[in-house]
């Protein structure tokens, strides 16, 4: 392994890259008006910018380094990580989504208090802010580590720097700024993944070179059964593809706000769609092709075969790429890292204002006061996380101890939640054993691996059953949960409406105040002209009987007005009320100060869509 | 024995998939009965068989081609 690689025009190029990402990222910051801009980015943004920036944070720390390692030692089935997620959406996209969305929940604590009790809620937050704030500085050690490798770089001054970047952006244009960026930096993953796998076909020969330079045992989609312990197919599927999947996309703050940034319900479900259909897999090749193409080179004789396989990643791009190049894909690995930190802390700061702040310290407070202590929070979150970077780099059995939290912590909670929002039944006392007696069992089995043998189909046990524990936590926690729900008292149907899954229509009723409108119907273009203050309440607009038929839209439905230019993605647009229909077509009539509260253009073409 | 993990795989996959479907169609949350939820139903059905192709084509294929 080089002490340090690249040129000096890869070290401008990544320092370029710092400065553009924070200037880019602290733009933003102008949309943002109030905590509901903050934590979710105003909830009107578009499918394909919530997909692409999600697809950042899905990339996260480490992942070219990890996954081109895995794809050199194992092969194709380094891409069964990101292959396994589909199976969970009808439960996402039709009960989990519409729930937390409709019933207005900015986080899984609030949904526990909700559902079952506070004492629920506040183990929860506990839990989650220790993982979150934790993840944060793993998150900073982890570029810390990268940024040494790569430039030589002192591990706690990279990972201070990333953090004072992520900061800054984060804390002027919350959940905004990390969608856009997230944004920026998905392209430029993705881009920079593929270009190094046309460039690697280029230097061995073309793809018919490269197919058959490759070990048929790596031709495969999934690893062996269950050997080796480190990476065998079953371990791997119940905890990425079962209990990770499923901490992902219904746990993780993170994600969770990124789709309650959506315009609507329906957006979110775009988005999903395109996740994990289209960017996962492209994400999945762009991640690991470099451990193949490393391998090809490997047989082709134009690679040491002693090579370590933690630095393929490193080796190979260097030698496929020119100076200049090389930085482009320095830039992006540590896109794939800012855009997962930069997540994270804007994750700690909604719970801390909405779990901690709100409810227990100052109640009644104004929008402006949270949107300050959220900011605040933001930079406390990144300096907790500076501050743990030492105390990760001395002493490597807490790197390990937050695995094994995150390991002990990820089933119970993802059980309570499954549970929760699909079995009516599912008692308040249930989920907080669930989520309490999961961890205590499951941190006991760390100290005695011996009793996850009976889950382990046949996984040896010379990693103390690191894979299979996922799959003990969740028969564990799923145990707990059913056993307690039949000795104890559930809720009664009315207290629980809107948060359980056969209840969604209550929860839409409750958010629009009124029938909801599921008729589909068309956008229309339209343009504005505004009318006196006092002419029509602030956020309602009137379009013309003959829209509204469109529309398919009636007096009271909710709508979303947005700059007709799809690329604005929903930035320049604002949610909105149908008012009484007037006769005049193609024209919408909007309160002259509703332009002072959001950002919509009042002299070019708009599009307005009925939302619910 | 390349069956066995795919098959394992699809096998717990299908019935968890299956049962959030049947939980979404029963609760009307995805109602066939609308275009938007035959759309969806589509979707949500195609992406699953994407899904299985593509594994199967690098798991059975891709090692005799």
């Amino acid at each position: 392994m080089h002490p340090t690689a690249g040129t000096p025009l890869d070290l401008w190029i990544i320092i370029a890259y710092f400065v553009g990402v924070m200037a880019f990222g602290s733009f933003f910051g102008k949309f943002i008006r109030g905590t509901k801009e903050f934590f979710f980015a105003g909830q009107k943004l578009s499918w394909w910018l919530i997909a692409m920036s999600s697809i950042a944070t899905t990339v996260g720390s480490y992942s070219f380094v990890k996954y081109s390692q895995a794809a050199f030692k194992y092969g194709f089935s380094s891409t069964q990580t990101y292959l396994n997620d589909w199976f969970w959406m009808p439960f996402w996209m039709f009960g989990w989504l519409p729930i937390i969305y409709f019933s207005r929940i900015a986080s899984v604590p609030e949904y526990f208090e909700k559902r079952f009790d506070r004492r629920t809620r506040t183990a929860a937050t506990v839990i989650m802010l220790l993982y979150l704030i934790g993840y944060v500085g793993i998150n900073l050690y982890t570029m810390g580590v990268a940024l040494h490798r790569l430039l030589g770089w002192n591990i706690f001054t990279a990972a201070a720097l990333t953090a004072v970047i992520c900061a800054v952006y984060v804390t002027f244009g919350g959940q905004t700024s990390v969608i856009m960026t997230d944004l920026l930096q998905g392209f430029l993953l993705l881009i920079a993944g593929f270009a190094l796998f046309f460039i690697g076909l280029h230097y061995v020969g073309g793809f018919d070179a490269f197919w058959h330079h490759i070990p048929i045992s790596f031709k495969s989609a999934l690893p062996a059964f269950n050997k080796p312990p480190e990476f065998n197919f079953v371990g791997v599927f119940w905890q990425d593809g079962m209990a990770n999947s499923a901490a992902f996309y219904f746990m993780n703050q993170g994600i969770l706000l990124r789709y309650l940034s959506a315009k609507s319900v329906r957006e979110g479900r775009k988005a999903v769609t395109a996740v994990v259909l289209v960017l996962m897999p492209l994400a999945a090749f762009a991640v690991a092709n470099v451990g193949w193409i490393g391998r090809s080179m490997v047989s082709l004789g134009l690679l040491d075969a002693s090579v370590d396989s933690r630095d393929v990643f490193v080796v190979v791009s260097e030698v496929l790429c020119k100076p200049g190049v090389f930085g482009l894909i320095l830039a992006a690995l540590i896109a794939a890292l800012m855009s997962t930190a930069d997540t994270l802390i804007n994750a700690v700061s909604v719970i801390s204002v909405n779990d901690i702040y709100r409810p227990y310290i100052k109640k009644n407070a104004s929008d402006k006061h949270y949107l300050l202590v959220a900011r605040i929070v933001s930079v406390v979150t990144a300096g907790i996380g500076i501050l743990l970077v030492p105390v990760y780099m001395g002493f490597k059995t807490i790197y390990a101890a937050h695995g094994a939290f995150t390991a002990m912590m990820t089933p119970p909670i993802v059980v309570a939640i499954l549970f929760g929002a699909f079995w009516k039944r599912y008692t308040p006392k249930a989920a907080f054993w669930t989520l309490l007696g999961g961890m205590v069992i499951i941190f006991t089995s760390i100290k005695f691996p011996d009793m996850i043998k009976p889950f382990s189909h046949g996984v040896p046990g010379d990693d103390g059953y690191t894979y299979m524990r996922a799959f003990f936590g969740l028969i564990v926690s799923g145990a707990i949960g059913i056993i307690v729900t039949m000795f104890t008292e559930p809720r009664s149907d009315e207290s629980v409406k809107g948060l359980v899954f056969d209840s969604i229509q209550d929860a839409m009723m409750k958010f629009k105040g009124g029938k909801p409108n599921l008729q589909p119907g068309k956008k229309v273009r339209v343009t504005m002209k505004l009318v006196a203050s006092d002419a029509q309440l602030i956020d309602h607009v009137r379009v013309s009987v003959e829209d509204m038929e469109k529309m398919r839209a009636n007096e009271g439905d909710f709508a979303n007005l947005s700059d007709a230019r799809w690329w604005t993605g929903g930035l320049a647009s604002a949610n909105v009320v149908l008012g009484a229909p007037h006769e005049e077509a193609g024209v919408v009539y909007v309160n002259e100060d509703l332009l002072k509260q959001e950002n919509v253009p009042a002299k070019r073409p708009l599009v307005i869509e009925k939302t619910i | 024995m390349r069956w066995l993990p795919f098959v394992y795989q699809y096998a717990v996959m299908l019935v968890v998939f299956f049962i959030g479907i049947y939980l979404a169609v029963k609760s009307k949350n995805l109602d066939p009965k609308t275009s938007y939820g035959k759309k969806y139903l589509f979707i949500l059905i195609g992406g699953l068989l994407f899904m299985m192709i593509l594994q199967a084509f690098l798991q059975f294929i891709a090692p005799i081609i």
